[in-house]
């Protein structure tokens, strides 16, 4: 399979299958953020601001050459929405949205309850919403990674990670044990 | 290179040896995981990595990284499911294997190949990489703009399907990098208003949402990465092993250069693994007396892409460590860490810190020595790693990765940097676009920006200064040629 044969059957494939909205997505948002970035750097003299202005341009064309192929090609072959092919349908949308709901509350909540404590209830919460039915399972696993986590992390590498009660129980243990996180 | 370095880097290498063992183990494992390859296991493991000095943190990443691209075969001959994009090609000869009943015979195929190779290779880029660190000595502030522009176009071009695509990811990302103060006036540009962001976007949030929470996201489509039918294809028996050994060594030469195929286009930025595998799987057969046979299990169709990728290997690595270009995403990682300490990349770093220029080269021979001894046992239980289920996968990898983006500056606004990181490289992945394009832009970003400003100070504002050298014309030139070959290759292939 070499790289010009790819290009061959790239045109051919993009002439004969229907474009989708969502192949916009990346260009629109790029083009949103070359003119923002523009617009921050607009009033530096010409020296500060040439670099970003030819990236900016260089964007704009890509953009503009991508439209207008999409343009061609919805011409040809017709056009659908293709949100579905990047979001999924029914329950795979649902595990995708909840999934991501979750990891949200997980990086709001962790400077408050701490590292072990937020990440032995994300594991718990992601593992129970993806379909986990065991207790047991559900808390074995959460417990031994969320330990492993904090004897890696906190206590052998010694990283700087929020501390939350948990936290604040290990080491007062380890202190009484004549060690310390 | 002297003597004397030369035996403190054997010393070094082996007296790391643990951290080899380690390294390998768990790059076997997880290039057995089909998409999730060294880049993002090293990203896992961050915290690991700037934790432990710059020697343990480098000796640990090469080793994963090395011994990923010997997993990823695993998945490729049992399940018809390249572990890796450069196993792709292996599953073409490697399946037909084990549906004939040889899959341990191909499996072992592949670690032979893989370790014979991967061994070589770093062995002659440890004694080449210096030679071709002079390079950098022609290379400007003009040829370092040139030479940046043309990196990410190769990516474009080679790594990416659609060109367009590929060149609007890389230029994205470039202009991600430009976020920050400007170099000159310390202006903030594109900051939405954020503090965090004024000394540039932090890397490494960037690459842990690109490639780790994006991968979280896209994996959760199934239910297993592995379908269950592949389980019974596992054969158990010892003299497999020993008769793919045999296979292995009477096909010795087929693997050295197949192997120095992989170093070469390894060497180029963007290329990879996937393109190399395939290449020499293609030139394997073109030479072969028996092309009709690749495709039904042909041992040589196992052996050739396999030892191709392990030549990646070493040749991906080069141009970061030449001129501080990311040769592919795992270099690209490695970049973040290497930064992350203090080391100067380039001919500096030949000069200043010899024994990690060179290390890299000599930690990847010890570490295919090792897996000789190590992994071939192993050929057995290794691939059931591949059946976790990603609803134990996609939560865990998104849990230990957002550590890392907290751990690097201690700011929790990096952890939601990461989560928008990794949104954009979700809609990237999942409408064609390419993350490593973004990656190597936004790392790439400060340095054009900066090598911009000088070069343009030198010219003093004339934007001609870019063309003012014949080394910066004949990249020029090369540069366009990448751009339009392929279309006239094509257009000539169709007449």
């Amino acid at each position: 399979m070499s790289n010009v044969s790819s290009v061959t059957e790239d045109a051919e494939r993009h002439e004969r299958r229907p474009v989708h909205w969502v192949d916009l997505i990346f260009p629109v948002l790029g083009t949103g953020f070359a003119l923002y970035y523009v617009s921050t750097i607009w009033d530096l003299p010409r020296e500060a601001r040439m670099s970003g202005i030819l990236l900016s341009g260089l964007i704009l064309l890509f953009s503009g050459l991508f439209v207008a192929r999409f343009i061609k090609q919805a011409r040809h072959a017709g056009i659908r929405s293709g949100i579905t092919a990047i979001l999924g349908t029914g329950a795979l949308l649902w595990r995708r949205l909840g999934l991501m709901a979750l990891i949200i509350v997980y990086v709001l909540v962790s400077p408050l309850l701490g590292f072990t404590l937020s990440i032995f209830a994300f594991l718990l919460a992601s593992f129970a919403f993806l379909g986990e039915r065991s207790l047991k399972r559900l808390l074995l696993t959460s417990v031994v990674m969320a330990l492993v986590g904090y004897l890696l992390f906190m206590v052998v590498l010694k990283a700087r990670l929020p501390e939350g009660p948990v936290e604040h129980l290990f080491d007062g243990l380890l202190q009484l044990l004549g060690g310390g996180a | 290179m002297t003597g004397d370095l030369l035996i403190d880097l054997i010393m070094n290498a082996s007296s790391l040896w643990w951290i080899i063992l380690l390294g390998t183990t768990i790059g076997i494992v997880i290039g057995a995981i089909p998409g999730f390859g060294a880049h993002n296991t090293i990203i896992i493991l961050l915290p690991f990595t700037l934790a432990v000095d710059i020697t343990t943190g480098l000796t640990f990443m090469i080793s994963l990284y090395v011994a990923s691209h010997m997993g990823g075969g695993i998945p490729a001959i049992l399940l018809n499911i390249p572990g890796t994009g450069g196993a792709a090609a292996t599953t073409l000869d490697g399946f037909p294997m084990a549906q004939q009943g040889k899959g341990q015979q191909a499996l072992v195929l592949s670690f032979f190949a893989s370790t014979v190779a991967g061994f070589f290779t770093s062995i002659i880029a440890l004694f080449a990489t210096p030679y071709l660190a002079r390079i950098a000595f022609y290379l400007h502030s003009v040829e370092m703009v040139v030479v940046m522009l043309f990196g990410i176009t190769l990516i474009a071009v080679i790594a990416s399907k659609d060109m367009l695509k590929g060149l609007l990811s890389g230029v994205v990302g470039l202009l991600i990098g430009g976020i920050g103060a400007d170099l000159i006036y310390s202006a903030p540009r594109a900051t939405f208003g954020f503090l965090e962001l004024y000394d540039g976007v932090p890397l490494i949030p960037v690459l842990i949402g690109l490639f780790a929470i994006s991968e979280a996201l896209v994996m959760l489509k199934d239910d297993a990465m592995v379908s269950k039918e592949g389980r019974s294809l596992q054969s158990t028996a010892w003299s497999e092993t020993v008769e793919g050994l045999r296979m292995g060594m009477s096909r010795l030469w087929h693997v050295i250069w197949t192997g120095l195929l992989g170093l070469g286009i390894g060497a180029i930025p963007g290329a990879g693994a996937s393109i190399a595998s395939f290449v020499a799987y293609q030139q394997s057969r073109s030479f072969s007396k028996d092309p009709d046979g690749y495709g039904k299990g042909k041992p040589e169709g196992v052996l050739a892409p396999e030892a191709a990728n392990n030549g990646v290997s070493s040749g991906s690595l080069i141009p970061l460590l030449v001129i501080g270009i990311p040769g592919g995403s795992t270099a690209a990682v490695m970049l973040v860490v290497l930064t992350y300490h203090g080391v100067p990349l380039g001919p500096r770093m030949f000069v200043e810190v010899p024994e990690l220029a060179y290390g890299v080269f000599m930690t990847m021979a010890f570490a295919y020595l090792m897996m000789i001894f190590t992994i071939l046992p192993l050929t057995r239980l290794l691939s059931r790693v591949s059946f976790v289920p990603t609803s134990y996968l996609a939560p865990t990898i998104i849990a230990f990765t957002l550590i890392g983006a907290f751990v690097y500056r201690g700011y929790a606004f990096d952890m939601g940097l990461a989560i928008v990181f990794g949104i954009v490289g979700y809609v990237a992945r999942t409408t064609g676009y390419q993350i490593v394009g973004i990656l190597i832009g936004v790392i790439l970003g400060p340095l054009l920006e900066e090598n911009f400003i000088r070069a343009l100070r030198i010219g003093e504002g004339d934007l001609g200064v870019f063309f003012s050298t014949p080394v910066a014309n004949g990249l020029w030139t090369a540069l366009v040629l990448s751009l339009v070959a392929p279309y006239l290759l094509a257009k000539f292939r169709q007449r």
